[in-house]
């Protein structure tokens, strides 16, 4: 149940989390400069808990930068068009799914 | 005896005039007198010496004839006779040379003490008379420290006294300056104090800037710590809020899921992506980032614009439009932060129409 319904969860908690913080394409495009590290910023003690969570959900592949790019297009899209039109955004989504997947010890995109 | 006395003793006649010729007399009779008297003892003593010499003499031949008569006597002559030479006392005469001589000692005696006690007098005088000569010395030599001191305490003289001397000596030179007008030991204080009250108004004046610019450092240190300590306290907020809206976040998160469905986001299709029409492009500043809206009809997407995109895609109808990049006003070119992070500053124009 839980991994069936863990892409939309995700989904949603990204939404949210995007729009509390209120996440812009400025925001967006100064942590792109500033090659930001999203994993990092995650305390590690919720770093753990996601981990505890992911064991729970078994299968994350589906978590890709496409994936991101989906789940933000009707809530954010103007961050889903930055990261499809500006080839810097996507090369650091592209990096950082990498980074949270080789921390969730699952096996790296090409 | 006066040189008078011995003229008129010697029988000359005095050659000053005699302004008593009573006393005169009467004096000249008294020293003939006292000339007898002394004449009288002078034969006196001559008379005693005489006798004594004759009786010394008669003496020294009796002694002598009995001697010879003591000589006689053993050679069988005998030669008998007496002289009287009358009675000599001798011891009656010592006694009287004793007592003369005792009397002339004790004379001398007392002499000697009276003499020893006026020359200790003397001394004594002579040595009261050394301390008041040196004590008034002292006293005249102090006066004269004192008058010396006091003329050169009063001989100081001030820049201004000098200043003024030497402008008599100028002026009875003749080179006095005319230009020169009122009392200058005036000016000069004035000048002093001019200067005086530049120099306090100057050092108040340093004090105060230094004053003001500890007080400003002191302001900006506070706000430093100020702008520190709330940007603490925001981060902790921001941290406490992230927190404490994970459950209200996740809750979100199921709510979507479950409205979504079981189908992944992933899974819907995505739009196809499609060139803009000739003549829309977007317009934006050298780095320049933000988000338009979609120029297509109906469609609710926005287009992010990176700093160095050339071209902006809609992720919700697929429409790509190309970026135009110009040079704009630096008010333009820096958006003011925290404002609204969804709008850019990106025009969507066309060609002819110029559509923002």
């Amino acid at each position: 149940m839980k991994a069936k319904y863990a892409p939309n969860m995700l989904q949603g908690f990204l939404v949210e989390a995007l729009a509390i913080k209120g996440v812009g394409v400025k925001e967006l495009s100064a942590a792109v400069k500033e090659h930001l590290d999203l994993w990092a910023q995650v305390p590690e003690l919720q770093q753990d808990r996601v981990r505890g969570m992911v064991v729970d959900l078994g299968d994350v592949e589906w978590f890709t930068p496409d994936w991101v790019i989906e789940a933000l297009r009707h809530r954010h899209s103007a961050l889903a068009s930055l990261f499809q039109s500006w080839k810097p955004a996507k090369t650091w989504l592209c990096r950082q799914v990498n980074t949270i997947r080789r921390e969730l010890d699952k096996p790296e995109l090409v | 005896m006066s040189n008078k006395e011995l003229d008129i003793a010697m029988g000359v006649r005095p050659t000053v005039p005699v302004e008593n010729p009573d006393e005169a007399l009467k004096a000249t009779v008294s020293s003939s007198k006292r000339r007898q008297i002394e004449r009288s003892e002078e034969l006196e003593e001559v008379t005693h010496d005489a006798k004594v010499a004759e009786a010394k003499k008669k003496k020294t031949t009796a002694e002598a004839g009995t001697e010879q008569a003591a000589q006689g006597a053993s050679s069988g002559f005998q030669v008998t006779g007496g002289v009287n030479l009358g009675t000599i006392d001798y011891q009656e005469q010592q006694r009287k040379t004793e007592a003369e001589n005792e009397r002339l000692r004790n004379e001398a005696q007392q002499s000697a003490n009276s003499a020893a006690e006026e020359n200790t007098r003397l001394k004594e005088e002579a040595h009261v008379k050394d301390l008041t000569i040196l004590e008034n010395s002292f006293k005249y030599e102090m006066a004269n420290l004192t008058k010396l001191i006091a003329a050169g305490q009063a001989n100081q003289k001030t820049l201004v006294d000098q200043f003024n001397e030497v402008k008599v000596a100028a002026e009875t030179l003749g080179i006095a300056n005319p230009q020169v007008a009122g009392d200058l030991t005036i000016q000069v204080q004035m000048k002093k104090l001019d200067m005086d009250f530049q120099m306090q108004m100057h050092q108040m004046t340093r004090a105060d800037a230094e004053s003001d610019r500890d007080f400003q450092l002191r302001i900006r240190e506070l706000d430093d710590k100020r702008a520190d300590r709330q940007e603490e306290l925001r981060a902790q907020r921001e941290k406490y809020a992230a927190l404490s809206n994970i459950p209200a976040t996740v809750g979100a998160a199921f709510a979507q899921g479950l409205m979504a469905g079981p189908e992944s986001p992933a899974s819907e299709p995505a739009p196809v992506q499609h060139k803009a029409p000739k003549g829309k492009k977007l317009t934006a500043g050298y780095g320049e980032t933000g988000a338009v809206p979609c120029p297509t009809e109906g469609c609710t997407g926005e287009l992010g614009v990176g700093p160095t995109a050339r071209s902006a895609t809609c992720a919700v109808c697929g429409l790509q439009v190309p970026i135009n990049r110009v040079q704009k006003e630096p008010d333009q070119q820096a958006p003011e932060p925290g404002g609204d992070t969804g709008e850019g500053t990106e025009e969507v124009e066309e060609e002819a129409g110029g559509m923002r």
